[in-house]
């Protein structure tokens, strides 16, 4: 039978290993000591890399071991390195308001890898995040900026506009979820294609019905006032706002649901292992969709988060852009 | 117990299997507690729809664009259907969509009834395809209105189209087939069609430059392999951090020393001698670039390869039951290295496809999700390669029909028609036409 191979043997890890009595630490190693070796080993690589765009290449091979061609390379390959990264340390914390700016970037990393983990749990690949953000934050410009809700109190605008994002993202990835449950087609690539299909219909709303007729370029009207996630300093330098406290309020919850509900032990007993769930009565297919629509429905509140604490507008391609640049 | 019907590990479990564990399957294979779905009328309506429902499906299209003809279409527009050399014909649109239209209801009935009888051996599923041949016609006709569809040229430009997801099919197929899931694809063409481009700037020779390619490719693969069966870390994130490796990397290279690049040089149009004079095939097979040809020689290739060569045996024998074929002395690690390598390399031609035949540079992200629609070709052909060929024309050719629209001027946004092939991609994998199932060992690595 086709179960038996996937029989497996405790892999020597570097916890396993580094966890003999003289590191009895061995969650700490693997959380903090192998993350940091990672970005360190990431930085020695990116410095290669700087380096081999960086230095004029002598034209013979004859020149290359000559004294002063190698002074001058190795001098070139320093100043293009460090360079690099003094703009990279300036820029997230260096300068002040660079370390709001690091946070600012960080809300979406962290709603988003919240809803990757979440699904992870449950044993979904929801690779869909970034469609679920655009779906997210078009349901939320459009609270936002629409007429209709303009009126409202802040008290009762916010949360909508919050809310009707989030439920965005999580129906977004409901469609996934229920394609995997009923006809077990791959979360992985109906994700991928629903990104594209997120984006590019994002692309069709902001010019066409959603546009701001005034502007110029294709964008949404500004959201009103109180519609706006407030930002947590009054000084205009640093744009750091409300969604960060609310991202890790997320995480609490999050955490909560998972480890101490009938619900999370559910998603997780389906994602550590199928069988076993399957024989205890829980539905496999409920839980994918489950787990798959509340990872989505974090992916929305990210995009409802970027629009109403950010962004203030939709554009098209919007997370690209912020992505790219 | 059969080979393919793996438990539903959702790691392991590869694409499109989990219908197994579906509650309708049978009550049999329901758990206790589960509640029963009785035999109300309600339920077996639903099973009804479940089981016919392409049929369904395109009974009620072939009525809708019934109805949109009459009702949209004035009767005196005529649409040229060209031929290629052969010439054109000028029908009325109304009368042919309708004329289509009816032939797809009757199509989609007589699957139906033919899967009724004892004829069903006859695979009534190809009365389905000839409903979806029709509808796009119809479609097409409909939306050429008072201009002219070259129907040839439409074919042949979905060859070319097709070109890349059936190499990047061709790829996932030697991958999983050893039971390495290759979800790196898209990044292993995307590489190559970068250093496709690099190869070419450095050394002054396109070939060259596809060699630079395939080597690239072959080189993402080769960390993919040793990242998935040495480490035996997750397939599936080793293939999207290689998909995102892949996106930096060539993003770099492409600010870094492809900026300046001069003339935009494409491999040259090779007519096959004799046969692309032949009038209409000759258009469609024998007059293109080197890549389409690669892609119908690996096609021929691999299913020599798969299925009637001892290589092939050992590659499926891995990829369905490793500890089986590590007894008899396959070295399974081996098998799955080698077969890793050569996706990557029939993934670097495709790859070199999008820059070194088609537009002769680099963008950013030009390979646009064909890596992930070529693994669903893939799984649409039930990985074989014929089968993965058919599904490679299906997204060329709505490929080809949405660049058809957005040239004939349809008033939909270009975006609602950029969505087609994502979209077909999305139906198709949910197995309205049959249900895949994927080797057995697909994704879990092996333990000796």
């Amino acid at each position: 039978m086709s179960g038996k191979a996937t029989e497996t043997k405790p892999t020597p890890t570097a916890s396993r290993v580094l966890s003999t009595p003289i590191f009895p630490w061995a969650g700490f190693v693997d959380n903090l000591v192998i993350p940091l070796l990672a970005v360190l080993l990431a930085l020695i690589i990116g410095a290669l890399v700087i380096s081999l765009a960086k230095v004029q290449f002598p034209a013979t091979a004859a020149d290359f071991f000559k004294a002063d061609q190698l002074g001058r390379m190795w001098q070139e390959a320093i100043t293009g390195v460090g360079t690099a990264y003094r703009g990279l340390w300036d820029g997230s914390f260096g300068r002040s308001g660079s370390i709001s700016e690091t946070l600012v970037a960080a809300i979406p990393l962290i709603l988003g890898g919240l809803a990757v983990a979440l699904g992870f749990k449950g044993g979904l690949f929801n690779i869909g995040v970034e469609g679920q953000l655009y779906a997210g934050a078009v349901v939320a410009a459009w609270l936002g900026y629409n007429a209709l809700f303009s009126g409202l109190p802040g008290l009762v605008h916010l949360p909508l506009a919050l809310l009707g994002g989030a439920l965005a993202g999580a129906a977004w990835a409901f469609i996934p979820g229920l394609l995997k449950a009923r006809t077990g087609a791959h979360e992985v690539i109906t994700t991928i294609m629903l990104n594209y299909v997120a984006v590019f219909l994002t692309d069709y709303l902001v010019n066409f019905p959603m546009r701001d007729a005034g502007a110029s370029s294709p964008r949404t009207p500004f959201i009103s006032p109180g519609a706006i996630l407030p930002r947590l300093f009054s000084d205009a330098q640093f744009r750091l706002h409300w969604g960060l406290l609310l991202a890790v309020l997320a995480t609490v919850v999050i955490y909560w649901l998972l480890f101490k509900t009938t619900w999370g032990f559910e998603i997780r007993t389906v994602g550590a292992n199928p069988f076993t769930a399957r024989y205890a009565g829980m539905s496999i297919g409920r839980n994918s969709v489950i787990a798959m629509s509340l990872s989505g429905l974090l992916a929305g509140l990210a995009g409802a988060v970027q629009i109403l604490g950010l962004e203030y507008t939709l554009k098209g391609r919007f997370f690209l852009r912020h992505w790219i640049r | 117990m059969t080979a393919g019907s793996g438990l539903p590990d959702p790691v392991g479990r590869a694409f499109g299997e989990e219908g197994k564990v579906h509650p309708e399957r049978g009550a049999g294979e329901n758990p206790p507690g589960h509640a029963e779905r009785g035999s109300h009328i309600g339920h077996r309506l639903w099973v009804f729809i479940v089981q016919y429902k392409a049929a369904i499906l395109f009974t009620f299209l072939g009525l809708t664009l019934i109805w949109l003809a009459q009702n949209r279409l004035p009767s005196t527009v005529s649409t040229s259907l060209g031929f290629g050399a052969l010439g054109s014909l000028d029908v009325p649109a109304r009368a042919t969509i309708d004329l289509l239209g009816a032939m797809m209801v009757l199509s989609s009935a007589g699957s139906f009834l033919l899967s009724r009888t004892q004829w069903r051996e006859l695979r009534p599923s190809y009365l389905l395809w000839l409903a979806t041949a029709l509808g796009s016609l119809a479609i097409l006709v409909a939306a050429a209105q008072g201009n002219q569809i070259d129907l040839v040229g439409m074919l042949a430009q979905s060859i070319r189209l097709a070109t890349p997801i059936a190499l990047g099919a061709l790829a996932g197929i030697y991958c999983e087939r050893s039971g390495v899931i290759n979800i790196a694809i898209e990044g292993m063409m995307l590489t190559a069609a970068c250093f496709g481009i690099l190869g070419n700037l450095i050394w002054g020779n396109i070939w060259a430059g596809l060699g630079l390619a395939v080597v690239s490719a072959m080189v993402i693969a080769l960390l993919h392999a040793v990242l998935s069966i040495k480490f035996k870390t997750n397939q599936i994130v080793s293939g999207t951090v290689l998909n995102i490796l892949a996106v930096g990397i060539t993003g770099f290279v492409r600010r870094t020393w492809l900026l300046q690049t001069g003339g935009r040089e494409v491999f040259p149009i090779l007519p096959i001698p004799v046969l692309s004079r032949i009038p209409v095939i000759g258009e469609m097979f024998f007059n293109n670039g080197p890549m389409v040809y690669a892609m119908f020689i690996l096609m021929i290739v691999t299913q020599v390869v798969l299925f009637h060569t001892v290589w092939g045996l050992r590659t499926r024998a891995v990829g369905e039951h490793p500890r089986a074929a590590d007894t008899v002395g396959i070295n399974v690690y081996w098998v799955r290295y080698a077969n890793v390598i050569v996706s990557g390399l029939i993934a670097g031609l495709g790859g070199a496809w999008f820059s070194l035949e088609t537009t002769g540079g680099f963008d950013d992200n030009m390979t646009n999700g064909k890596g992930f629609i070529a693994l669903a070709a893939m799984i649409f052909g039930k990985w074989t390669p014929f089968g993965a060929m058919s599904g490679a024309m299906l997204f060329g050719f709505a490929d080809a029909v949405q660049f058809k629209f957005q040239i004939l001027n349809v008033p939909v946004p270009y975006q609602f028609l950029s969505i087609i092939p994502y979209v077909v991609t999305i139906i198709v994998l949910t197995g309205v036409m049959g249900r895949a199932i994927p080797p057995a060992a697909v994704g879990k690595p092996y333990e000796k």
